[in-house]
This record gives C-alpha cells, structure tokens and sequence, in this order.
C-alpha cells in the first residue's frame, strides 16, 4: 500500500505537469504551419527540453517526508514522517517504491504527452514516424532519469519545496552550462533531448543515455545511503 | 520478575555536543504499564525515538523484545510488534480516516478488525472525514485507533491523552488498562499528567537529564517513600541533623515535614525524641516523589 500512499501524494501533481506540458505542445503544435525550417524546430524542441525537466522535479520523492498535494496544506507533514517511519518496513523500501513510482509516472505522462500529440494533433505526423516518436519517448525516459534521481536524492534530506527549489534549479544551471561550454555531443544528455534526438538523428544516443542511466544508479545510491543512515 | 520487553544500558544520545541521554538504563517488564516521567528535554522523546529505530545511540544498547533495536533489520521485526503513537498527533492530511485505516491494516496481518470497529465507535471517528479536518483530541485518537488494532505485543505512546478532553482522557486510560489485561500488552507511556500515571501505572521511571533517577514499581516506590509531619511543642532554635533517608525537610513554625525514602523507622525515632513532638506519617503521591526530585535536581 506505500505505493497508495504515493499515488494520492502525486496524483494532482501528474495532472499538473501533464496539464502544463500538454497546454504548450498543443499551443504551438496547433499553430505550426509544415513544412518548418529545421532551426525553428530545434528551437521548439529545446523549449520542449525544459518543459520535461519539470516533471523529473515536480514528480520525485524519497518515501518517507511526506509530501504536499501540489498547493495543499503543509500542516502536519513533518509529524506524520514518524507514522511512516513507524511502519514495519525497510527504509530502502519506503525509498524504493516512492522513487519508482513517481518514476513510472513521469513515463507515463511522457508517453500519454506522446499519444496525445501524434494522435490530435496534425504537424507530427507530417515531420515523424510512429517509430521516430517512440524512439524519442524512450529516449527522454531515459535521459530524465539522471535529474529524476537527482531529485530524489534531494527529497533524502530536504522539504518538499526545497527540494523543487534545489532540483530545478541545478539542473538549470546545468542546462545553462551545457549549452555555455562545449560538451561533448555524445554524452550531453541535454542534447540527446533535443538536436540529437532520434527525431532528427533516427539513431539512439547511446552514450548519453549510458550516461545518464550511470548518473541515475549514482544518485540513487547515494539517495538510499542518505535514508538508511539518516536520524529522524 | 518477567522478561524485560524493552531494555536499555548505558544508553547515550548527544545532539550537537548536548547530551539528550547520559548512560540511561531501563527495564519495563512484559504486561506491565510503565509510565516514562520528566521534565520538557529529560530525554523521554529520545528514548522512544531510539528504541523505534529512528535515532542511533552514541553508547550503549537498547533491545526491544530481546532484539537489537539499532539493528536495520530488527527494527522492522520490532516495529512489527509494536503499536506507536508519537509525540506529533500527525497523520497524512490527505487521507481520510477510513484510508489511513486500509493503509496501516496492510502492513499488520494480525490486524483485528474488531478492535478497529470498537475504537472507531468509542471515539466517534467520522470514517469519510480527511484527517486535515479532524481536531488534535480526534488525531489522537485515530492514532491510538491504529495502534492497538494491528494487535501489538506492545504500546509506546508518547503523550498518548495530549490534546484529549478529560471524558475522552478517561476513555482511552481505561481501553490501556483494559488492553494491557485482557491480552497482555505490555505499555509504555511517557506523559506530563503524573495523575493518570498514577492512575493506570503499575511501574514507572523517572527520568531527569538523560538518566534514570527512580525507577520500580509503583507499589514499592509508595512503601518507599513516606511523608512525615512532626508538630513539636516549641519551634527548633537548632536545626536537626535528620539521619539518612530525609530527602526534603520543611520547617514552619512548630510543624516539621519530612519526606522520607529511606530508614523511616529511625527518622520517626528520631522525630518522636524531639521534645513534645507528635508524629503522624502519610502516604506519598506520584506527583510528591517527582516534584522532590525535580526540586533536587
């Protein structure tokens, strides 16, 4: 049942992010007249890129700070830790499934954003493949899980507001210091979201993918070694 | 005596450089209610914090049921058995009380659902109302709700009638009397009321910067201590060197009152030889033995 708990965490915070994300694809989606120059589109991916970063934040949890329902009430979440730790259960299991359910949910609403724009909406189909989106879809899953265990190791020891504060803004910075210095393409996990997306390269980005799946296992390590050794 | 349910030794817990414990030692026997006593920062939210698994020591060990409670894994085992009510009457704000009532039941396969349907009854918990609309006192009770009906071997409640009205403060005192003898739960309670210490406990601890300074059980620390007034028939011009035992001596006038602890009958000897002087002897409260060691201390 942690997995319950969660979901009534998170569920209007899916909805949010979905909703957000949705009303800017659909905004621009719905305006574009094809065929587009490949800047503009880039562009618009980039955009899109930071958008998705939002979910990762928004989304993430380490289990056993227990968290807002999106603008509701803070009263009582720090005394209600103590019911949680209470519980016959590991701290690596409150971690892990709290973790892998707010994970599951960014796939989801990353793949319910993908359905929605291919099937309601014209201009993907005219630049993409069915095949093409899927490859993205997976693509972004796997890259986001980097900045999405970076907010779960956050969430190990900060608030729920600092912990978006503290994610979101690492990983603009981190955005800003990409595009500032040049990374290598190959393991520029913010590019494989975007210019070297499998929209436009029709190939997987191995290496940022690789690297980012390496980044994701680090911070979760370091997120589970926080919990298990952590006082409350 | 039976076996300890919950047992520490020179336990140590410092935050900071402060010392929060400074070698506590305890022994709460099985199916016994044990009141835990002190002042604010005694030490009594540690203990409880240690021995559910939340707070390492720095010295010391602590088992609960025999097994090690700093150990990860026999902390789930022990936190299996145990019915916990904090300090903070918090549960999450948005579930309501039916949810929380699914959600814990999950996790306890011993779980009785008639204690659960009894308590919801008795404290006249609304099942659909979320918990960010029920009052602390309904907290509170929802909290005690959910640990005793997953059926633990033991209770530690922290403050457990803390924000109770004193109808629903004699509920819940006489569901633990009740609980602890019908099914042999061992509680152990820490609380500010030394009243309904007294009422419900049948050992207690005090605890005084981190360390015990009394601890038994309740019938022996009353036969312990006694109190004595010595009205004498002239006031002392001298003060008495009482012999050892005398914990507090208050003079007014030609009345003396002495609480005693120890070597009563050669107190009264000595009392009874003082000149003109009628000595009567009372039994002490709870509250009496705790007020002297905190004056002391």
């Amino acid at each position: 049942m942690l997995w319950y708990k969660g979901w009534l965490e998170t569920r209007f915070r899916v909805l949010f992010v979905f909703g957000i994300i949705l009303f800017w694809v659909v905004l621009i989606l719905r305006n574009i007249d094809p065929p587009l120059p490949r800047a503009v589109v880039e562009n618009l991916l980039n955009s899109l890129t930071f958008f998705l970063l939002m979910i990762p934040v928004i989304l993430a949890g380490a289990g056993i700070n227990t968290q807002r329902i999106l603008f509701g009430t803070a009263k009582g979440l720090h005394g209600s830790m103590y019911f949680t730790l209470s519980l016959p259960v590991s701290r690596f299991r409150l971690l892990a499934t709290r973790a892998g359910l707010g994970m599951l949910e960014t796939i989801g609403v990353l793949a319910a954003l993908s359905c929605v724009a291919w099937f309601m909406l014209p201009a993907p189909r005219v630049y993409l493949t069915c095949s093409d989106l899927f490859a993205y879809w997976m693509t972004v899953c796997i890259c986001i899980s980097a900045f999405y265990s970076l907010s779960v190791f956050f969430a190990t020891f900060l608030g729920d507001q600092e912990q978006m504060g503290a994610s979101g803004i690492l990983i603009m910075i981190l955005l800003l210091i990409s595009r500032a210095v040049s990374v290598p393409s190959s393991v520029n996990i913010f590019r494989a979201m975007g210019q070297s997306s499998p929209l436009f390269t029709h190939t997987f980005p191995w290496a940022s993918m690789g690297v980012s799946l390496g980044a994701a296992g680090i911070l979760f390590l370091a997120a589970m070694r926080v919990v298990q050794t952590r006082e409350y | 005596m039976a076996d300890p349910v919950i047992e520490t030794q020179e336990l140590h817990k410092s935050f900071k450089g402060n010392e929060a414990l400074s070698g506590l030692n305890l022994n709460v026997p099985a199916g016994s209610i044990f009141g835990f006593l002190g002042r604010n920062g005694a030490g009594k939210t540690t203990t409880i914090k240690l021995l559910m698994g939340f707070l390492k020591p720095d010295g010391g060990n602590a088992r609960v049921f025999g097994l090690p409670a700093t150990d990860a894994d026999a902390s789930v085992g022990i936190r299996r058995r145990v019915g916990f009510v904090a300090e903070e009457k918090d549960l999450y704000p948005y579930m309501t009380v039916q949810q929380i009532i699914r959600f814990t039941r999950s996790f306890f396969p011993k779980w009785r659902d008639d204690l659960g349907e009894r308590y919801l009854r008795l404290f006249d918990l609304p099942v659909s109302r979320k918990i960010s609309d029920l009052s602390k006192g309904m907290r509170s009770k929802l909290m005690l709700l959910l640990a005793i009906s997953h059926g633990a071997e033991l209770l530690i409640l922290d403050e457990p009638t803390e924000g109770l009205d004193p109808v629903a403060v004699e509920d819940v005192l006489r569901e633990l009397v009740a609980l602890a003898a019908a099914e042999g739960t061992t509680i152990f309670f820490s609380s500010h009321q030394l009243e309904e210490v007294e009422q419900i406990a049948d050992h207690v601890c005090i605890i005084d910067r981190g360390a015990a300074v009394v601890t038994g059980s309740l019938d022996d620390l009353k036969a312990q201590y006694q109190r004595l007034r010595i009205v004498l028939a002239e006031e002392l011009r001298t003060p008495v060197d009482w012999v050892d035992g005398a914990e507090h001596v208050r003079q007014e006038g030609r009345t003396v009152e002495i609480l005693a602890r120890r070597n009563v009958d050669a107190i009264l000897n000595q009392a009874r030889a003082l000149p003109g002087a009628s000595v009567e002897r009372f039994p002490v409260t709870l509250k009496e033995i705790f007020m002297e060691h905190a004056r002391r201390n």
